[in-house]
């Protein structure tokens, strides 16, 4: 196995492990923590490819991860926002009792 | 005066960041990768053991006290917070203010933007001194900067900042 | 370097912090008509986009920008000025909602503002990092605009769905993203169409054009990532469910055209199967589930995912004509979602729920949005001689043509037309609640504001002009998508 297979084996498990967290959970922020796990995952992979590419002296692949580390930071801060609302009305962040839209 | 010390600024950042240039430059390919792995690999043994030391202590204990304990019986009273014998009232944990939460917020947003600064800071000497880059390498970060800063002054203006109320 | 490319987002972008900064300042009885002031900007950067037209089509308006990140053809043209209109109509529409948000109106203005910068930027995106960053630019700004009424239940809840679904699907597709350049090493999308083809038959390539097709399948609700649209359709604030369905799903497709078309051409030439499915299962589903809705909101949201499959029919077909059917499609799309959300929110401006009843004697409180709603309906529904009608033809015209290579483009036809059928019963439910019941809740006149009426009127104009002379926009369509097939942008 070369080293690159083990970081994406690695990369693949995470991505699986918070995507299991994401769907299973019913707390909201969990699930949040299960999808940061994922683009972490996703990062991991981008840092892989960039370490054992052909040319890592180009930093495309360093470049978007910070891209990425930003956008998360984003989601993150909207997230908890919402979720904070959401708790202020419900009284809970259990994404099941959240469940007036339906049909 | 601003670009004197934004200078100082990025001369302080590309030292830090020297590391990675130097990594950098002798980077191998991707298969004669493991020349590299040879010497590096047994670095790592010492922290190997301690980690199997680590989990063999706690899983010992765990598993030791399994064997040998005695057992008790759980019941959903048993398992409730003992105060001082009255049934308790609301959740364990204490509620943290709300404004907890604005902080942190806060935090999480301008403290990320620092990082795309970086890859600024990395180029900045070297399109400085190209004539053809200099006006947008540094408009750019100023540009960044500026929208960063609307979005300070918005916090600021909305007492985003404000502790007491 | 050509700055002066971006000249457009760079206004809009000012525009929108002005907007921002201008809250901090102004009183706030005066910050209503602030949406006024940023829908008139909006619509001078359109008019002068618009004269600038004869330097644009020549060469000399085209260029890439940012080592090829940024890429300024026909089709990002074409789809700039249709983000613009739809950003100026949907603001007006926020100023005549604004009485029912309770704080930050101007926040609200500039909000739709840097959504709209977003969506400019995915006109342009041509690597996968402007991709990505436009796209999480439309989709964050969204969640916020979703749950901007934060006092109503409902719109919390659609906001944390469409929060929740939304950075799932972004994790999906920046994975997808790290598989692609992983094993292309390639982000731009003119440098990847050259390697593409060494790759159809890579699986860790496979899996990540997958990934970051269901990133972009979220974005234009199509099956199987629709589960967010009813609910969020319902829940948000009609403004942003407007600009939803309008701006985040052309997006989504000027995307997902550009992803398919110019970056990996040799791997789309064989997935024809897979577009015909998803086609064809979103026209069924929408429609479907269309049927039993009584909220008009909720319907909406079932019958855009209908929509998301027609669009789809024209990217399936694989075609020039096929792709500029869906620009064509989209614009009629445009006016009509548009003028029948603009309805929405002046009818159901004092009841809590858009509940299909509520639209009762509309006929004699307000015949203009009575007849708006009407043609609307009729339009989205297909009827002749409407835009919507005009517009399913060229796409199933694009289907039809393409039914010679692969017979399941004959199929794909049958069931869109089915799914047609079908919306006829629930788009006609719709229009006898407006002239046919009889209990009307309130007999109250409906007051409509001078900028409403322009809107409402230019809205009506546009339903009726892309369906008697789509001759322009049919032309400024095909040349669009010849954008796509000869991306002949020497790379600076």
């Amino acid at each position: 196995m070369t080293p690159l297979a083990g970081y994406l084996i690695l990369s693949a498990m995470l991505f699986a492990i918070g995507l299991a967290g994401a769907l299973t959970r019913r707390n909201a922020i969990i699930v949040l923590i299960g999808i940061e796990l994922m683009l972490n995952a996703a990062n991991l992979n981008f840092i892989a490819f960039w370490r054992f590419s052909e040319h890592p002296e180009a930093l495309t692949g360093i470049l978007f991860v910070i891209f990425s580390i930003g956008v998360a930071a984003a989601e993150a801060a909207v997230g908890l926002a919402l979720i904070i609302s959401i708790y202020r009305h419900y009284k809970t962040t259990n994404v099941d009792e959240v469940n007036l839209l339906k049909g | 005066m601003l670009f004197a010390s934004e200078l100082c600024g990025a001369r302080f950042l590309l030292s830090s960041l020297n590391w990675i240039e130097l990594k950098l430059a002798p980077l191998p390919q991707v298969f004669n990768l493991c020349v590299m792995q040879d010497t590096q690999l047994p670095q790592y043994i010492a922290v190997l053991m301690l980690f199997v030391l680590a989990v063999a202590a706690t899983g010992g204990m765990i598993v030791m006290s399994m064997m040998l304990g005695k057992k008790g019986r759980g019941s959903k009273i048993k398992d409730t917070a003992y105060e001082c014998g009255m049934l308790p009232i609301g959740e364990g944990s204490t509620r943290l203010s709300v404004k907890f939460y604005l902080v942190a917020m806060l935090f999480i947003l301008f403290d990320i933007e620092v990082v795309f600064m970086y890859p600024w800071a990395v180029v900045y000497k070297s399109m400085l001194a190209d004539e053809a880059t200099r006006n947008l390498i540094l408009g750019s970060m100023i540009s960044f900067l500026g929208i960063l800063f609307v979005g300070y002054l918005y916090a600021v203006k909305k007492r985003a900042f404000d502790w007491k109320s | 370097m050509n700055l002066s490319l971006m000249s457009l987002e760079i206004s809009v972008v000012a525009l929108g912090l002005v907007v921002l900064l201008a809250d901090l300042w102004l009183p706030a009885e005066r910050r209503r008509a602030l949406g006024y002031v940023a829908a008139a900007a909006l619509g001078l950067l359109l008019l002068q986009n618009l004269s600038g037209c004869c330097s644009c089509c020549v060469a000399g308006g085209d260029g890439t920008a940012f080592g090829g990140m940024f890429v300024q053809d026909g089709l990002s043209v074409f789809f700039k000025r249709f983000f613009l209109l739809a950003g100026a109509l949907v603001l007006v529409l926020a100023v005549e909602f604004s009485d029912r948000i309770a704080t930050g109106v101007s926040e609200y203005y500039s909000l739709i503002i840097f959504a709209l910068a977003g969506m400019l930027f995915a006109a342009s995106a041509n690597d996968f990092a402007m991709l990505f960053v436009s796209i999480e630019l439309i989709t964050i700004t969204f969640y916020i605009l979703t749950s901007f009424t934060r006092g109503k239940v409902a719109a919390l809840e659609a906001g944390v769905k469409y929060l929740i679904l939304g950075a799932l699907s972004s994790a999906f597709m920046v994975y997808g993203i790290a598989l692609v350049w992983g094993t292309t090493g390639k982000f731009n999308f003119n440098e990847l169409a050259q390697v593409a083809g060494n790759f159809t038959d890579n699986k860790v390539f496979l899996f990540g054009v997958v990934f970051i097709l269901a990133g972009l399948g979220f974005k234009i609700a199509a099956f199987p990532f629709q589960m967010w649209t009813p609910d969020v359709y319902q829940g948000a604030p009609t403004p942003t469910t407007a600009f939803l369905a309008v701006g985040s799903k052309a997006a989504g497709f000027v995307l997902l055209l550009r992803f398919l078309f110019t970056a990996i051409p040799s791997v789309t030439a064989h997935w024809d199967k897979l577009l015909i499915i998803i086609s064809g299962i979103t026209i069924l589903y929408g429609n479907l589930c269309a049927i039993p809705q009584r909220n008009l909101k909720r319907l909406l949201g079932y019958s855009s995912i209908a929509h998301a499959g027609y669009l789809l029919l024209g990217v399936a077909a694989m075609t020039s004509a096929g792709q500029s059917a869906v620009l064509y499609y989209l614009s009629g799309y445009l006016f009509t979602t548009l003028a029948a959300f603009t309805v929405i929110a002046l009818v159901m401006r004092h009841l809590d729920s858009e509940d299909i009843a509520g639209l009762a004697g509309l006929n004699q409180r307000s015949p203009l949005l009575a007849a708006t709603l009407t043609l609307a309906m009729v339009s989205l529904a297909g009827i002749p001689p409407l835009a919507g009608f005009f517009g399913k033809f060229l796409l199933l015209k694009a289907v039809i043509e393409q039914g010679a290579v692969n017979h399941g483009y004959y199929c794909l036809a049958f069931t869109a037309l089915v799914g047609v059928v079908i919306s006829l019963y629930y788009y006609f439910g719709v229009i006898r609640a407006i002239y046919w019941s009889k209990d009307a809740a309130s007999r109250e006149p409906i007051l409509i504001s001078t900028p409403m009426r322009v809107a409402i009127v230019g809205c009506i104009a546009g339903i009726f002009w892309l369906g008697v002379a789509p001759g322009a926009v049919l032309r400024l369509a095909e040349s669009a998508v010849n954008a796509l097939h000869c991306p002949g942008l020497a790379l600076n």
